[in-house]
């Protein structure tokens, strides 16, 4: 029987729209080829209500495991976490996804320097917001350059 | 009832009839249309629509518009109602939205929904007796580009 692949797309699409897990949502455009022409990226519905504990991630919803972050206070900006440790100061940058931690000045120096050199500290902390936006948009790849990109104006930073 | 009930006759595919409440009837927003257009003359047909599955549609629009009925018997007929062969769901669900009654046809979504959630693609395959027509090919790129929500 060939019923269920032959459903309308109009049907198949109102069914994707109230998968709300991405797993889910991946399983169901995963099954035939008709079904994975309803189950677009676009398509996915991000509107729908979730549970507080999941993670958002471009719109979509994934229950994941990340130890990483584990017993840290947790921030998203554009996909990426800041996680502030139990250890006092101690902060990170996270991807949950490919798992890369960059480690973020310490903030008892930043309190320092934020005082000391207030325009130069505002000037890495919007360059750095711009990166993590491009990297939103260029996928997590560019971390290497990312990282480089870091490294550079923490050198900058020593400097002054 | 009142005297003034108006029943219709709708007609399914394999010529069968059922003599309804214009009231319930209604719930159908394509037979509204007929009617508010005027459009109706002795039988409705629905040429989309078998009399198994139009019996379904008729048990659902019934107990939906029975007088004084709790919210709780209509969920637990509800739930019942839906617990169905997948092939009939699949009959439900293309009467649903050739009537155009959206509830119906979100509720039966929400079927199909949740016998999706939590299986793998090929316990869904079996679920609704689909056939895989993906090349091993096609299904290891999908794996590739679903692996970044399953690691």
């Amino acid at each position: 029987m060939a019923i269920w692949s032959q459903l309308d797309y109009d049907m198949l699409f109102l069914i994707g729209r109230r998968l709300n897990l991405i797993e889910d949502y991946l399983n169901f455009g995963s099954v035939c080829k008709s079904w994975r022409c309803a189950a677009t990226k676009d398509n996915f519905n991000s509107d729908l209500p979730r549970s507080p504990w999941l993670i958002l991630y471009n719109g979509m919803i994934l229950n994941k495991r990340i130890p990483k972050a584990s017993g840290k206070r947790c921030m998203e900006s554009m996909g990426w976490f800041i996680t502030v440790g139990k250890e006092e100061g101690e902060i990170n940058l996270l991807h949950p996804f490919s798992g890369v931690e960059i480690e973020l000045p310490h903030q008892n120096t930043t309190n320092t320097e934020l005082v000391e050199n207030g325009s130069l500290f505002i000037r890495l902390f919007y360059q750095l917001v711009l990166l993590i936006h491009l990297i939103t948009f260029h996928g997590h790849r560019r971390e290497y350059q990312f990282r480089q990109f870091l490294e550079a104006r923490r050198l900058e930073m020593d400097q002054n | 009832m009142s005297s003034s009930t108006k029943f219709l006759t709708l007609k399914t595919c394999d010529d069968k009839k059922f003599v309804l409440d214009e009231a319930i009837a209604v719930r159908s927003q394509t037979i509204k249309n007929m009617v508010e257009d005027d459009c109706v003359s002795n039988v409705i047909p629905l040429p989309n629509v078998d009399s198994k599955t139009m019996t379904k549609v008729i048990e659902y629009w019934k107990k939906h518009s029975e007088e004084g009925i709790s919210k709780d018997m209509l969920m637990d007929f509800d739930k019942a109602f839906v617990k169905v062969h997948h092939s009939i769901l699949h009959a439900l669900i293309l009467a649903a939205n050739f009537l155009n009654d959206k509830e119906m046809l979100d509720m039966m979504c929400q079927e199909v929904v949740d016998r999706i959630k939590g299986k793998t693609p090929e316990e869904i395959r079996k679920e609704f007796d689909i056939k895989n027509d993906f090349t091993p090919e096609e299904e290891e790129e999908i794996r590739k580009e679903n692996a970044w929500a399953f690691e």
